[in-house]
């Protein structure tokens, strides 16, 4: 939970400078895309520590405060990162609002936007892969079992329909693949 | 131009009576689309906000009042994305009354918006990054836009333009026109959106244009 959490707050910070306590605290306070990660980062290690026989003492503490920054987080900002989706760290969420986040696979380094919907199609079946440093755009719609290729660039408002390969930038409702070889560094490096 | 604060929050509370109740006179609807209305205070706490950013920067004495909405501010931004789940950019000038939806869902990113517009729930306007420029876009006056519409770069949309539902715009649209799909297509001109804006109702079909 620890080291993915900390890039996040890393990925949030910049890294310019070296991260201190005050500094990133500011940033949980600041930033409502950190408190839903933390949220899910604290949830995700409960479910590892379920297995785990000697951190059992943490739980009874562990879930309440899990249930009660994600119902926060879920009811004022409505982020949905659910416990299914596997999210690696580095994630940078953009704005607030309407993001769902479920049995999804997400790598490291990626973006999100607002109203972002990564999901399975219908309940039982295989959500979207997608790969690392992946930039997607505000209203972007990812739902079903497409896999998305790595530093490739979803554009606001595409609706993907199909898998889209490495470094390409698709747009479009459905999306196409406008660009295969773009280059989203700029976009991933806030 | 340079109506009072006070001034603005009355247009607006008349605004929304007028489409909430349906051009009916009188205090009671008024006080209570105030009271139903979420959309209509997050409005109201813009206008707190962007007075206070207005007044910030050629101001060198900080009064009271500076601070009491310096405060309101922080608070008006917290409560709008509490309440409301939006976001609107502190310097974005909404020259006169407006319609906001009450489902919120909005990051509201545009540098001005004119007078009379009805936008529906999430909606984003904001910066296309990928080509490294911070421009913004601004909408005129009487603009019809439908949910989900995504506004990004620096169009400017006409006067009287109508966006029907899941627009995703970059360019600029002349006025009196209607505006579908993505990408955006102009798919009729001179048309009159007067009855769509005095009502909540959402067109989502091309036909249902066909008058």
């Amino acid at each position: 939970m620890t080291s993915a959490f900390v890039e996040d707050i890393r990925r949030l910070a910049g890294d310019s400078k070296p991260l201190r306590f005050g500094r990133s605290l500011r940033i949980c306070l600041g930033n409502y895309g950190a408190q839903a990660l933390l949220g899910y980062r604290l949830g995700r290690w409960l479910l590892r520590a379920n297995k785990k026989p000697h951190l059992w003492p943490l739980l009874p503490l562990g879930w309440p405060l899990y249930f009660l920054v994600s119902r926060y987080v879920h009811l004022a900002f409505d982020i949905r990162l659910h416990l299914s989706a596997d999210i690696g760290p580095g994630l940078y969420i953009g704005h607030f609002g309407n993001i769902v986040l479920r049995h999804c696979r997400l790598g490291r380094h990626c973006s999100i936007s607002q109203s972002n919907h990564l999901e399975p199609a219908a309940e039982g079946q295989p959500g979207p892969t997608i790969g690392e440093r992946v930039w997607i755009g505000a209203h972007a719609r990812i739902v079903g079992p497409f896999q998305i290729g790595n530093r490739s660039t979803v554009s606001a408002a595409a609706v993907v329909q199909r898998d889209i390969p490495e470094n390409a930038l698709c747009t479009g409702n459905p999306a196409r693949v406008i660009m295969r070889d773009y280059d989203n560094s700029k976009l991933i490096n806030v | 131009m340079t109506k009072s604060l006070f001034q603005h929050f009355k247009a607006d509370a008349r605004f929304y009576r007028d489409i909430t109740h349906g051009r009916t006179r009188g205090g009671l609807p008024l006080l209570w689309s105030i009271i139903s209305s979420p959309g209509l205070w997050m409005l109201t706490f813009h206008r707190v906000a962007y007075y206070s950013t207005c007044h910030r920067n050629h101001r060198n004495h900080r009064s009271a009042l500076w601070w009491m909405m310096r405060v309101l501010e922080s608070l008006g931004t917290y409560l709008n994305a509490v309440i409301c789940t939006s976001e609107i950019a502190a310097d974005c000038d909404i020259q006169g009354p407006i319609y906001l939806s009450n489902k919120g869902l909005y990051i509201f990113g545009a540098l001005r918006v004119g007078a009379g517009c009805v936008i529906h729930h999430h909606v984003t306007f904001g910066m296309a990054v990928a080509d490294g420029k911070q421009h913004r876009p601004t909408v005129g006056a009487n603009v019809w836009i439908g949910p989900d519409c995504v506004i990004a770069g620096n169009p400017h949309i006409g006067d009287g333009a109508t966006l029907l539902p899941g627009t995703y715009l970059t360019r600029s649209v002349p006025p009196d026109t209607v505006v579908e799909g993505n990408p955006a297509r102009i798919i009729r001109r001179n048309f009159d959106n007067t009855e769509l804006r005095s009502s909540l109702t959402i067109v989502t079909e091309t036909p249902a244009l066909q008058s």
